[in-house]
């Protein structure tokens, strides 16, 4: 048997295990490592271990519900299966910004790297940004933001980039470069470090929108989401102490928008910039790709459930959603160039960690053996919740009363704006009226 | 063969000297003409002793990589004024910028110890206008690249101060950096400028500096305490310029 692509043309558990870890590993750390120093200190690998513990439960439960279902649809799928459908409807809008926040965050990330290869400032940071954003919209709407073969490939270079800078860093283990530049950070502080990084976990849930793409599915998928899961987490923790062997703690909070650059740099100096830029250049141009991919699909399907507007259930010539490819791409691309980073990546931490815990309560409820995983990751998942609240409060009270409003428009306004807006369920009820009329109509002429 | 092997394992088993790390201590604090700072290793019974002169940058202490305690006090005799703790990474240069007003001792309320539990070093402000304390990292560009600027703002009370930096051809703008912060470390092609410090959003000059930000260069560029209704305004430059 292939393993890479199965025969039937259904994805192979080689490619989905591949397209788990970059899912993952795609963008995320090559923002969070100067966020999570700034917080935890010399603590920062075990933020990485704490979140990675509810991101691999996380994983275990969305593989078993998928299983279970035996649907693709995340979350969204999940509720509505059991007859949740408003909160399913409320938890996807969330999503939805949640996922556009993690765009926007890759683009921040592709901007800052790319540029800082080329020596450029604001300017052309925000330049790369904006064409990254603007070119993989067009690349989606070809149809190419399902390009697997591509992907796997690309995540298997990052990986491997990555693999070899944590090596290299640990090599030249340093105990007080972990601290070098910064005050000790008491071990309280790896909680709050795990809160604000909780978005490097998110990619994995992209997979459960293609389950039914998947060969063998019911059988491989939660172990393919689990033990991609828990390599990341090592790879994760790995590239935070190599990282910082090499670049010195302070520096990597200084520099954090390119900390990765500066310890591939520190390591191999031109070269070791180069291959990092390349490295990081692409993996963020693929996870931008991909996440925009899932996005859109996610905002057609959950149009034409009647649970958003009938305007985003609409696929150009390619069959691709291109309105919300469009739409989605636009805001991210935008919000990139002028939002924090900071605060961009802890507002979406924050949508996740909620479904997270949603998806975990679910699979307790659901599922009769090994009830316990799940429970232990909803309420880890909980407090990890809890404190990101408390510091967004101290840190980015402004992005966090924006996201919190969204929310409650969310959850309380959607109803409304649904009965306001032409939705997929009002559309079938006037067909409907409109073929009873029609009926009416031609009975009256027959007569 | 085997000797090559052998060789090569006696080379992987050689220990060497730690490299020691460079700090210098630069004194903002508003009130006493002069900090008197000791910096204690964690596990050694001496400390360095070293007065710095308010508005000065103190020369370089060479010290072991790891952590050391910093006890800053107004006079030599005087009692603490702040004690804290910071780690040293091997053959890295810093600078600690003492900011804030030296008058009593710091307390560390347990808000203050919240806010800093969640927001981590990039949170200032975490113990009001007391004397505080932020670390700059002095890593120059390589000789063949652009300078650098950044400004490090330690005015207790002041507004976010920002930079516009005046080239033969073109300004550059710093952005605004609140108290207790530190800017981004901005590039700078040209060899020379006149910097110009204003509050953010107001229209009228706080200080001019006259900048040499060479290729291979760092310029930090410290604001100190208001004195007599003026900024104290000095910079220090790092690294080596080719030219």
């Amino acid at each position: 048997m292939n393993v890479v692509m199965a025969s039937d043309g259904k994805l192979g558990p080689v490619r989905v295990w591949a397209l788990s870890a970059g899912g993952m590993v795609g963008g995320g750390i090559y923002i969070a490592l100067g966020v999570v120093i700034a917080v935890a200190g010399q603590w920062a690998w075990a933020s990485f271990l704490l979140a990675g513990v509810v991101a691999v439960i996380s994983a275990f439960s969305y593989g078993r519900l998928s299983s279970h279902f035996g649907k693709s649809g995340g979350a969204f799928e999940f509720l509505e299966e059991m007859d949740r459908r408003s909160l399913a409807g409320s938890l996807s809008w969330l999503l939805m910004i949640g996922y556009t926040l993690t765009i926007s965050v890759y683009v921040y990330a592709f901007g800052h790297y790319v540029a800082y290869a080329f020596g450029g400032g604001e300017m052309l940071i925000r330049g790369l940004g904006a064409g990254a954003g603007i070119l993989l919209i067009g690349l989606n709407l070809a149809g190419l933001g399902k390009m697997t073969s591509v992907e796997v490939v690309i995540v298997s270079v990052n990986l491997l980039v990555l693999l070899v800078l944590a090596i290299w860093g640990m090599s030249e283990w340093s105990t007080p470069a972990l601290t070098a530049g910064i005050e000790p950070r008491p071990p309280s502080g790896a909680l709050v470090g795990a809160a604000a990084i909780f978005v490097s976990y998110e990619g994995f849930q992209l997979l459960t929108y293609e389950y039914d793409e998947i060969r063998d599915a019911k059988r491989v998928f939660t172990p393919i989401l689990a033990s991609s899961a828990i390599f990341v987490v090592l790879v994760y923790i790995a590239v935070t102490l190599g990282g910082t062997m090499l670049a010195g703690a302070l520096t990597v909070v200084d520099r954090k928008q390119i900390a990765l650059s500066i310890a591939a740099e520190e390591a191999a100096g031109t070269a070791g910039l180069v291959v990092m830029t390349i490295a990081a250049g692409f993996a963020t141009a693929a996870a931008i790709n991909s996440t925009l991919f899932s996005t859109a699909k996610l905002a057609a399907r959950v149009a034409r459930d009647g649970e958003l507007a009938a305007w985003f259930d609409h696929e150009n010539g390619q069959g691709v959603p291109d309105r919300p490819v469009v739409l989605i791409g636009i805001l991210a691309t935008a919000m990139a160039l002028i939002g924090s980073l900071s605060s961009l990546v802890e507002a979406a931490s924050l949508v996740f960690l909620a479904t997270f815990v949603v998806v975990n309560v679910v699979c307790a409820r659901e599922m009769r053996r090994q009830r316990a995983i799940p429970i232990v990751g909803a309420v880890l998942g909980g407090i990890i919740g809890v404190v990101l609240l408390a510091r967004l409060a101290v840190t980015a009270p402004i992005p966090l009363a924006i996201l919190l409003v969204l929310a409650a428009l969310v959850f309380l306004g959607r109803p409304l704006v649904l009965k306001r807006v032409r939705t997929e369920g009002s559309k079938d009820r006037e067909d409907g009226d409109g073929d009873a009329s029609d009926a009416d109509t031609d009975e009256e002429k027959g007569s | 063969m085997r000797v090559a092997l052998l060789l090569l394992l006696l080379a992987g088993c050689a220990t060497s000297e730690p490299e020691h790390s460079g700090l210098r201590l630069v004194a903002l604090a508003q009130g006493p003409g002069a900090l008197h700072v000791q910096v204690c290793p964690e596990d050694a019974d001496s400390c360095d002793d070293l007065t710095v002169t308010r508005g000065t940058v103190s020369d370089a202490l060479e010290l072991v990589p790891g952590i050391h305690e910093i006890r800053v006090s107004a006079t030599e005799d005087g009692p603490v004024l702040s004690r804290f703790e910071y780690g040293f990474g091997p053959g890295a240069e810093y600078a600690l910028a003492l900011y804030g007003v030296a008058d009593e001792p710091t307390h560390v309320s347990w808000t203050a110890e919240a806010k800093d539990l969640l927001g981590g070093i990039d949170e200032p402000f975490v113990a009001g206008f007391q004397l505080a304390h932020r670390m700059v990292p002095l890593r120059p560009p390589d000789a063949d690249e652009a300078g650098e600027v950044r400004l490090v703002h330690g005015a207790p009370g002041a507004q976010p101060v920002r930079g516009t930096l005046a080239l033969d051809s073109e300004t550059i703008e710093l952005p605004a950096v609140p108290y207790g912060a530190m800017g981004e470390a901005v590039r700078v092609e040209r060899a020379s400028g006149r910097l110009t410090l204003s509050f953010e959003g107001s229209p009228l000059d706080l200080a001019h500096v006259d900048l040499e930000p060479r290729p291979g260069t760092l310029t930090v560029v410290y604001v100190g305490a208001i004195e007599d209704g003026s900024l104290e305004v000095f910079t220090d430059r790092v690294g080596v310029s080719p030219r």
